[in-house]
């Protein structure tokens, strides 16, 4: 027991070891960026498990913006990894960021909409 | 083939020709009420309404009020130039007699309407008019002119105005072929429900068919080719017609029947019931009128009524019988129908009629049905009150009493007894016990005035019973109110001279519950209970504090990526002040500021309308701004 618990505690921190040390600050402010939308979202669902799901339009809107988000960042995140470059030859990160940027907008309008 | 079609129809003929007589008749007051819609048509507004009102009149011998006056409008209204004005105004002047038309000028228009090409109306209209102003007619003129017009006209109307137009010509004139197209024109009439024989449901159409078809028969001297039955079916046809408010389909009514009524040919022979249908002891007689179907007489006959059948069970009383002629009316004849010693019942006499001088025109004659029903007079006996206890342990006390007295004093019943009334109908003709449609007994309730009625029943041998167990009956029928109740017998029926309304007795009634507890039923027709209307509920929400709890909660991830976002060092000083850099940031603000007002004010239209122009300018900006940094890389 007490090795599968030391396996574990061995591979999140060599883990988390790599994660620091490997990926380029871009990539991290993203993945901050990624935490953020999560806490986010987590903490919409747990007051709709709490208080009921009325009004219903205003809960979905509020997570489903979250989501939303949520996914363009992944994209942006993969779209600029310089690992990924030879998947992504004609996009460039400028152009991957200004896709993001006008997803969100259309994203802001629909969830602002059905807010109510 | 063909014999066998022969033979199939008349064998139909026979039978369904021996039944088949006219339905009703032409009464005098019929007859009175189309004489009234011929004068009512004064004042004339056209020529054709005074030309039906006139020959109208004519017809049913009537006095045409006003001769004068009807001429000078005649003679003013007439279109010396139209043969159908001349057609209406001459028939008029005919009939009013000392009237004249200019027939000089009538002459010439009609001659010169004979021409090449005439078609049938033109013909017919000239014909009559000249017949009727005395002019001559060149009749083998006419017949030519007419067989032409008719090769390309096949209308009945214009088959009927052939009849017409030739049995105005000169005797010698070879109408052969008109005249044999009288059977085909009948061959095209519809028949309707075995009785009704009509051309295209016009009873204009029709009546001037049979008014041209037995003049023109009579004219020839040939009897036309329609059978007895179809006369008498065209014959049903115009009598059905008889409610007509028109001046012309009055005087199609009257002409079609006035030609069925005296022909050479055929007269349908009418049977109706002139008493009242109900034959009793006072009034035994059922008198008949037989007549033509204008109520006119038809000379010495002898009537009988071959079967009187009797409804219920199909029993002939009578078969046989002469009727006897009534000494005021050459058209009434009577029968005793109360020596048949017939009981009560609803009864279908049939007669038959055949003239003391043989008649060839009479067709008929057998086979008319009248109905008659007789009643009698009920006599109610032996009738006994009881009250029985129910469970039988004292004998009833039993009370008899006499139709139409009362019992001496009031019966008391109370929930634990029976009231049984028991009553024998009589037939007071024969003295045979007979059952009502209706024998009830109603009970009163004297203070309330509320009524509950109960059916009699009788049994095989018609004793009737009637049982009412009061502690059972007690709810439902009486309310459980007690006290005083008027009883009555009710009895009636459609044979019955004397149904009655006997009150037999009185009972003081004793319910279980007493009046103390008797509940008011609610009355049906005061104001209910308002409801109020309730809105919808508004749902639950959780309080002020958990809301306002969980916003900042949500809020405080912002503050954690500002923190990330700070040990990750981001790069603020290298944010370069150019123009587009600064557009593209502040035109992304200016959008979530729109936003913002979307959510608190706007609506979409305005919303896309400004995110159209913001998103613009930012798009420019940023393009600009991503590009320069592309570049740089």
């Amino acid at each position: 027991m007490a090795t599968s618990q030391a396996n574990v505690f061995t591979v999140v921190s060599k883990f988390y070891d790599e994660y620091v040390t490997t990926t380029p600050q871009r990539l991290k402010i993203i993945d901050a960026y990624l935490a953020y939308i999560m806490l986010t979202g987590i903490f919409q669902f747990g007051y709709c498990l709490l208080v009921g799901t009325f009004p219903f339009n205003s809960f979905l809107s509020g997570f489903i913006s979250c989501v939303a988000s949520f996914v363009l960042g992944v994209c942006l995140r993969v779209q600029v990894n310089p690992q990924n470059r030879k998947d992504f030859l004609h996009i460039s990160p400028e152009r991957a960021f200004a896709d993001f940027v006008f997803a969100h907008i259309i994203l802001h309008l629909v969830v602002m909409n059905f807010i109510g | 083939m063909t014999r066998g079609t022969t033979l199939l129809v008349l064998f139909a003929l026979t039978v369904v020709g021996q039944a088949l007589t006219p339905t009703t008749v032409l009464t005098t007051v019929d007859q009175a009420r189309l004489k009234a819609v011929f004068e009512n048509a004064r004042p004339f507004t056209d020529l054709a309404s005074a030309h039906y009102s006139i020959l109208g009149l004519k017809l049913l011998g009537a006095q045409i009020p006003n001769t004068h006056d009807n001429c000078n409008y005649v003679k003013s209204a007439v279109d010396y130039k139209s043969p159908e004005s001349l057609y209406y105004a001459s028939a008029a002047t005919k009939a009013l007699g000392n009237c004249q038309l200019s027939n000089s000028n009538a002459q010439n228009t009609l001659q010169a309407a004979i021409k090449d090409g005439v078609d049938v109306p033109t013909l017919f209209f000239v014909v009559s008019a000249l017949t009727n102003l005395g002019l001559p007619v060149n009749s083998n003129e006419v017949v030519n002119a007419l067989t032409e017009a008719l090769k390309t006209d096949d209308s009945i109307l214009s088959g009927s105005m052939a009849l017409h137009i030739a049995a105005q010509l000169s005797k010698e004139t070879d109408v052969k072929v008109i005249f044999e197209s009288i059977e085909d024109l009948v061959a095209q009439a519809d028949e309707v429900g075995e009785k009704y024989l009509q051309f295209e449901g016009d009873l204009g159409l029709t009546s001037f068919f049979v008014v041209g078809a037995y003049r023109l028969a009579g004219q020839q001297n040939k009897a036309p080719l329609i059978m007895e039955d179809q006369a008498v079916k065209f014959a049903n046809y115009l009598l059905s017609r008889k409610h007509v408010q028109s001046p012309k389909n009055a005087y199609d009514v009257a002409a079609g029947l006035s030609t069925l009524g005296n022909n050479k040919y055929h007269i349908p022979v009418c049977i109706t019931r002139e008493s009242s249908m109900t034959v009793s002891s006072a009034q035994s007689k059922v008198q008949v009128r037989v007549s033509n179907v204008m109520s006119g007489a038809l000379g010495k006959l002898t009537v009988k009524a071959d079967s009187a059948e009797r409804k219920e069970d199909g029993a002939v009383v009578l078969s046989n019988s002469a009727l006897t002629a009534v000494a005021k009316d050459n058209t009434l004849y009577e029968l005793d129908f109360l020596k048949t010693k017939a009981g009560r019942g609803f009864y279908t006499i049939e007669f038959s009629v055949a003239a003391d001088k043989p008649d060839s025109r009479l067709i008929g004659l057998s086979g008319a049905q009248v109905e008659v029903k007789v009643v009698t007079t009920v006599n109610v006996e032996e009738v006994e009150l009881s009250l029985e206890d129910k469970d039988q342990s004292t004998p009833p006390r039993v009370t008899k009493v006499q139709y139409p007295q009362k019992t001496g004093s009031n019966l008391a019943g109370d929930h634990h007894q029976n009231l049984v009334m028991k009553f024998l109908l009589k037939d007071k003709a024969d003295n045979s016990a007979m059952e009502a449609h209706q024998a009830f007994v109603r009970l009163t309730n004297k203070r309330t005035k509320q009524e509950v009625i109960f059916v009699a029943e009788a049994d095989d041998d018609h004793v009737y019973k009637f049982e009412l167990d009061i502690g059972a009956s007690a709810k439902e029928h009486f309310n459980s109110l007690s006290g005083l109740y008027a009883m009555d017998l009710v009895v009636g029926d459609a044979l019955i001279q004397n149904p009655f309304a006997w009150n037999v007795a009185d009972l003081q009634l004793k319910f279980p519950e007493d009046s103390a507890t008797s509940e008011e039923k609610p009355n049906l027709y005061q104001p209910r209970e308002e409801i109020k209307h309730m809105f919808r509920e508004p749902e639950v929400r959780p309080p002020a504090t958990v809301s306002t709890a969980f916003t900042g909660l949500v809020l405080l991830p912002v503050l954690i990526l500002l923190g990330l976002w700070i040990k990750l060092g981001v790069n603020i000083a290298n944010f370069p002040l150019s123009l587009s850099a600064i557009g593209f940031h502040i035109g992304l603000g200016s959008i979530l500021v729109l936003y913002y007002l979307f959510f608190v004010q706007l609506n979409m239209f305005d919303t896309l309308k400004y995110l159209a122009i913001l998103g613009t300018l930012t798009f420019l900006a940023g393009n600009r701004l991503l590009g320069s940094i592309a570049n740089k890389r």
